[in-house]
């Protein structure tokens, strides 16, 4: 829905601290290249482009994350979450919470699975493929990873410049090590087909979508996948055929989806985590009070929840006083459609009786 | 001008067609997004029809921590969009009007986007197509004006706060708006011993209620 | 003999089961392969409506925009139609009851049986020892086909319908008034009437469409007089609501007319040229002053002063009336006495000038036309008539001695049974379980069969008693004709195959006739052979199709009947040329006095008890019930009392109470409201067994129509203390809408 033709509705944003924290955060993953590479020692220069996207895009990830703080709602969960996460006596009950929600919401995506079962696999399959990409390519990249052979077919990774074991370079493990690329870029794939055959023959999907916001960031995975498997394929069986091309057309593909992270679809990526905070707030919403509707007296959400969010309606501009000096948020959603209905009933008519 | 939807409670008959026909809405299928609540089924039959109004300045989407719910061109304020809701809903008790629907189970809030699917299409919304009455009618401002007696006006005052919106109410008096204040109580309504209650018909009989949850 | 041994593992087998998805669960991911456009299964409106098909299966409906009466328009139990199609509970093989459980079998073996029994009883009783009992959701085309089968099929002289049970005291009223049976105007007259007068007619919740046409009127700054002892939906939108007594509404309406005659309002030529009796009529309506119907009916007097001077002032008007005046033991009498305002006052005949009864059943119009009624044959023609009789016997090329003679209405008919006079029965598209009156009586009747046939596509609560059971057709899987409330003929059209082994009506019906040797009359393939053969049987009658094709429907958006040539385009007005069809040309008054209802209450039983529907429910509910999102509304019957006689009785809203009547009695909570009047309780009929309202309803017929008044009886609220809460309570206990739709 965002992007060109959208109306924004947002409020007055401070850029000033975002930048700095944008480039705080570049700052500090170049550092985190260097030290990490031991002063460039396993750095690869070919892969320079990368790195450069890489910490551009860092940069501008923390950047719209500190905008998207800023939004008043936003800015009260935050708050309130780090505080009740860190209230001492519950802290270890906080985190196994933390870990239980991360468990069901970001490793299984429980609730995309209530969603719809093809939406979890599709899911699913792009989630774990870009993850087990991203966790190979950017240590990579950075020179956080390199490997040494050792002996005849003995290969040593290190991760950080520090030694880890050594692995037989015609083994199963080298081998699936080597291909780990090539198995994610297929569950990219599969999970990007499935979702363009949804986009294509879901009435609802059809109506949503946008073609930069839906259709762009499957094809740059998928483009990014089918590149990548060229790479393997052009090296393994036809002796580096156009390989230089084709690896040229990988990285710009791939900086092109570093720098579409901030905006649009992908940014949920990054988003996505806050709602272990926001799972932590509504458990503990339901073990303190409970509001009572003003009307009929249903409890329908924790007096902090509601405090919260009338604070936070006030700020954005609002002012819901009712003549009772009660906010209309005190109210039930369904007393509020019935507040409006007997609004209307006491309307006089020019007639007779509306109802 | 710009077609919307006309809301004219007055000729309600509480069928709830549109409640059923909301579900055919290919972009929440299967769910309704549209209530039909009863004012005070002890007093009088009257029933309140509320679909989402599509504010101007929509509560809901400003108290969303997530950014998740947008407007589009056309001033419709749509569902959240499901990679971003948090399921913290916010919105459902922050909308005047009471419409967001939550699942929490699916992390997920959806609300009436005036049948999307069919609108982008040139097609009426289910509600309005089904609406036996017409009190719940799509059309533009200029056409429905001379077929009522009732006056459509866009702008509600809850309390202090002006909220202007999309969609229009048909009210059966000249006023330019209409003032929402106060715990409501049906007129001609006879207390009797003591508290009046509401019929077991219109209200839950737990102290829950899910009536924004789908 | 017929009995229901185990009727729990009955419903446990053939539901009612909720259902509440599209085939293959709700999806927006689908390949619409057909759009068929086509009409809604339930009341008489007849909006129309697409079926969305994919795979053989309806999957889904679509505003049809284009049909001038709905324009897209469509009640809950429209928009939710289509889900009856594949509804897990819908039979598909023939069942044969063997000791006491239905066992599946194949058509030939199922069939043979039928025509075998019947053979047998006729052989043993005679041929009138059959009994014959249609519907009128049927397409015309199987309600003719019905009234064939009946005489020259089986030839017994008893056959009737379930528009017996709907609306047949208009009927009458309409043929004894105006010497033909149909409402006299089309809808689109109604926004051009000043005033209406909607007696007994709870349109916002039996009719939710036809509120489009009452609205258009109101934009147009017209006035609703509504009488109803509730307040309906429709009688709170209206302007004047005068909520009598249940069963005074001749008081009523003779106090209006008493009324426009003082004020001379009444228009003197017409009278003089058009009608006959008016005299009489007069005279009786002298004796009613508005302070005397106000006594009798419990309307305030100036009430029924200002509607009279409403109605009687205004140029242009309508009377529009339904079951509320029709179900009663004076039935026609109420009927006749707002035809009398209507005649006195010329309002007839041009637009905005008009009069209708709003027909109940999908097809009750088309329904009571071709021959399925006890006492007619083909084209409203009459059974007592020697040359109507011989017209139709030369159609069906039948030897006129072979022609049966009338037969009696349908509650006599189930004495009849009771008596051992009918031993053998077949039914057709209805369900004498939930809408007979006195429940517990019908029940017996059915238990004494020799032998009962059953033909439906759900298990209802009558098919449960019957031995054989042969699975029919929705009306999506068929084709035909049905008429509308106007009289306005629409085309049903087939979308999908019938499930398993499902058949058409027609098929079912021609085929037992075959087997019993009668083959050379039931000759038909298909819907429209049997349509070309009822617009000649109806050539020259009152309700003449011969005009009529399937074409002209679809071309035109219908075809009001009388359409006598192939050239005619129909009649949606009827007496324009102020002629009407006694033969004298002349509409008659009749002076009505009035007769309190069969039951009054009295000490024993001090409330009046009337019964009604919901606007979530059909009929008997054999579809409705069947149907999650409609059950949800409305899951079972409860009783309307006023907050007064609650707090009198010591009741409680929400509480289970039990209603008793002579009859019978029944345990439904109380819904307390101020809708009501005090004297009054209301309970929705549409269930069946322990919850069916007509265990209480008395039997007791009107000596003309015979339809059975419903709408009053004399009862008594008992407290129980019964601690269950109203099924609607206990469901919204905290369910949301996918959980209910997960059956938790």
């Amino acid at each position: 829905m965002e992007g060109s033709g959208s109306r924004s509705i947002s409020t007055d944003v401070d850029y000033f601290r975002p930048t700095v924290y944008g480039l705080a955060a570049s700052a500090v993953l170049t550092l985190l290249v260097v030290v990490g590479s031991r002063s460039l020692l396993h750095y690869d220069s070919a892969l320079f482009g990368y790195t450069v996207a890489s910490v551009a895009a860092f940069g501008a990830i923390v950047f719209r994350y500190a905008i998207w703080l800023q939004r008043p709602a936003t800015r009260a969960y935050w708050r309130r979450g780090w505080q009740l996460f860190l209230d001492r006596g519950r802290i270890g009950g906080n985190f196994g919470t933390a870990a239980k929600t991360i468990a069901t919401n970001l490793l299984e995506q429980r609730f995309i699975f209530k969603r719809s079962r093809s939406r979890w696999l599709m899911h699913l399959l792009i989630m774990w493929g870009c993850i087990f990409s991203a966790a190979i390519t950017f240590p990579l990249v950075f020179g956080w990873i390199h490997f040494e052979l050792e002996g005849a077919r003995g290969y040593r990774a290190y991760l950080f410049g520090f030694p880890l074991q050594t692995m037989d370079g015609r083994g199963l493990l080298a081998w699936l090590t080597f291909h780990a690329l090539d198995f994610t870029a297929l569950m990219v794939i599969a999970g990007c087909a499935l979702a363009i055959h949804r986009r294509l023959y879901d009435r609802g999907a059809i109506a949503l979508q946008q073609f930069l916001l839906d259709f762009v960031p499957h094809l740059l995975l998928i483009a990014i996948s089918v590149s990548g498997l060229m790479l393997t394929a052009s090296s393994l069986w036809f002796e580096g055929y156009m390989y230089s091309f084709i690896s040229l057309s990988h990285q710009a593909l791939v900086i092109m989806t570093l720098f579409f992270l901030p905006f649009g679809k992908l940014f949920h990526i990054v988003q996505r985590p806050a709602s272990i905070g926001v799972e932590l707030y509504q458990q503990r919403a339901r073990e303190l009070p409970q509001a009572k509707c003003r009307r009929c007296g249903v409890e329908f959400a924790s007096e902090m929840w509601l405090g919260d969010l009338k604070e936070v309606v006030d700020k954005l501009g609002f002012d819901y006083t009712m003549a009772g000096g009660e906010k209309l948020q005190d109210y039930c959603p369904r007393c509020k459609r019935i507040l409006r209905g007997l609004a209307y009933a006491g309307l006089a008519d020019k007639t007779d009786r509306v109802f | 001008m710009q077609e919307t939807m006309f809301i004219d409670p007055q000729r309600c008959i509480g069928c709830r067609s549109c409640v059923a026909a909301c579900r055919e809405c290919s972009t929440h299928k299967g769910y309704s997004m549209i209530y039909v609540d009863y004012l005070d089924r002890s007093e009088t039959t009257a029933t309140m029809p509320t679909v989402c109004m599509h504010c101007t300045e929509p509560t809901c989407a400003l108290v969303c921590p997530a950014d998740a719910i947008k407007m589009n061109e056309d001033g419709v304020v749509m569902s959240a969009l499901k990679p971003r809701c948090l399921d913290c809903r916010n919105c459902v008790n922050a909308c005047p009007f009471g419409v967001p629907k939550y699942n929490s189970e699916m992390h997920l809030q959806m609300k009436c986007d005036m049948c999307y699917d069919r609108t982008s299409e040139g097609l009426k919304p289910m509600c309005a197509s089904v609406c036996p009455t017409g009190a719940i009618s799509f059309g533009t401002y200029e056409q429905i004006v001379p077929l009522r007696r009732t006056k459509p006006v866009n702008a509600h005052i809850f309390g202090n706060q002006k909220v202007e919106t999309k969609v229009y109410l048909m009210l059966p008096t000249d006023e330019r708006e209409i003032r929402v204040d106060g715990c409501g109580v049906f007129e001609g309504r006879v207390a009797v011993d003591g508290e009046p209650t509401e019929s077991w018909i219109d209200t839950q009989v737990e102290e829950t209620d899910k009536s924004n949850e789908f | 003999m017929s009995k229901v041994e185990n009727l729990e593992k009955i419903i446990e087998r053939f539901g009612p089961h909720l259902h509440d998805a599209p085939d293959g669960g709700w999806s927006a991911e689908r390949n619409i392969e057909k759009v068929v456009p086509t009409h809604c299964p339930y009341c008489a409106v007849q909006c129309g409506m697409n079926l969305l098909v994919e795979k053989n299966k309806v999957v889904g409906f679509e505003p049809r925009y284009d049909f001038p009466v709905n324009e897209g328009r469509l009640c809950p139990k429209g928009v939710t139609a289509y889900l009856q199609t594949h509804h897990p509970d819908r039979l598909l093989r023939p069942l044969v009851k063997r000791q006491g459980e239905f066992v599946e079998t194949g058509w030939d073996e199922a069939l043979d049986l039928v025509a075998a029994r019947f053979r047998e009883i006729q052989e043993k009783y005679g041929k009138d020892a059959i009994g014959l009992y249609s519907g009128s959701s049927l397409t015309t085309e199987k309600t003719y086909l019905m009234g064939k089968f009946a005489r020259a099929g089986l030839g017994t002289r008893y056959i009737d319908y379930n528009g017996r049970l709907c609306m047949v005291s208009a009927a009458a009223g309409n043929n004894k008034a105006f010497g033909i049976d149909r409402a006299a105007n089309p809808w689109a007259d109604i926004p051009l009437a000043e005033v209406l007068v909607i007696a007994g007619a709870n349109c916002a919740e039996t009719f939710p469409v036809l509120n489009k046409f009452l609205w258009q009127q109101r934009d147009n700054g017209g006035v609703w007089i509504v009488v109803d002892p509730r307040e309906t939906p429709t009688a709170r939108q209206g302007d004047l609501h005068l909520q009598l007594k249940p069963g005074t509404d001749v008081a009523v309406a003779n106090a209006m007319l008493h009324v426009i005659v003082k004020e001379n309002l009444i228009d003197a030529e017409f009278i003089a040229n058009s009608t006959n009796d008016w005299e009489a009529a007069r005279a009786a309506v002298e004796k009613y002053p508005p302070a005397v119907a106000a006594e009798i009916s419990g309307v305030p007097a100036e009430k029924i002063v200002k509607a009279a001077l409403l109605y009687g002032r205004a140029k242009t008007g309508m009377v529009m009336h339904a079951r509320g005046i029709e179900h009663h033991s004076n039935g026609v009498n109420n009927v006749l006495s707002y035809i009398n305002l209507v005649l006195a006052t010329g309002k007839i005949g041009a637009p905005g000038r008009g009069y209708g009864t709003i027909t109940g059943q999908g097809n009750g119009q088309g329904g009571r036309e071709h021959g399925q009624k006890a006492d007619q044959l083909p084209g409203q023609r009459s059974m007592l008539n020697p040359e109507h009789r011989r017209h139709v016997c030369e159609v069906w090329g039948l030897p006129e001695e072979e022609l049966p003679a009338a037969g009696v209405s349908v509650v006599e008919m189930f004495e009849k049974m009771r008596a051992g006079e009918i031993r053998g029965f077949l039914s057709l598209c209805n369900n004498g379980m939930v809408s007979l009156p006195d429940t517990n009586r019908i029940r017996e009747s059915l238990e004494g069969l020799e032998f009962n046939v059953n033909i439906d596509f759900f298990m209802s609560e009558a098919a449960r008693y019957a031995d054989v059971v042969l699975p029919g057709t929705t009306w999506a899987e068929d084709e035909g004709v049905t008429a509308n409330s106007e009289a306005r003929v629409v085309k049903i059209n087939k979308a999908v195959d019938p499930p398993g082994e499902a058949k058409p009506d027609w098929w079912i019906v021609q085929e037992i006739a075959k087997r019993m040797g009668r083959g050379k009359y039931f000759q038909f393939n298909n819907p429209r052979e049997i349509f070309d053969e009822l617009r000649v049987a109806s050539r020259g009658g009152n309700a003449d199709y011969y005009g009529i094709s399937y074409e002209k429907i679809e071309r035109q958006h219908g075809v009001m009947w009388p359409c006598p040539t192939e050239e005619h385009t129909g009649t949606p007005r009827l007496f324009e040329d102020g002629k009407f069809y006694h033969p004298d040309k002349k509409a008659r008054f009749h002076a009505i006095e009035y007769n309190p209802p069969a039951e009054v209450p009295d000490d024993e039983f001090p409330l009046a008890l009337t019964t009604g529907r919901v606007v979530y429910q059909y009929l008997s509910g054999n579809q409705t019930r069947r149907i999650g999102f409609l059950v949800q509304q409305c899951p079972e019957p409860y009783v309307e009392i006023h907050p007064e006689t609650a707090r009198r009785l010591k009741i409680n809203d929400g509480e289970r109470v039990k209603v008793v009547s002579r009859r019978g009695e029944g345990i439904f909570p109380a819904l307390v409201v101020r809708t009501i009047r005090p004297d009054t309780i209301f309970i929705p009929y549409h269930w069946g067994e322990t919850l069916a309202a007509n265990q209480l309803t008395n039997p007791v017929l009107d000596p003309t129509s015979k339809i059975p008044e419903y709408k009053a009886c004399a009862a008594r609220i008992e407290k129980i203390h019964d601690r269950r809460l109203p099924i609607l309570g206990e469901q919204k206990k905290g369910l949301s809408q996918s959980e209910v739709q997960r059956g938790k």
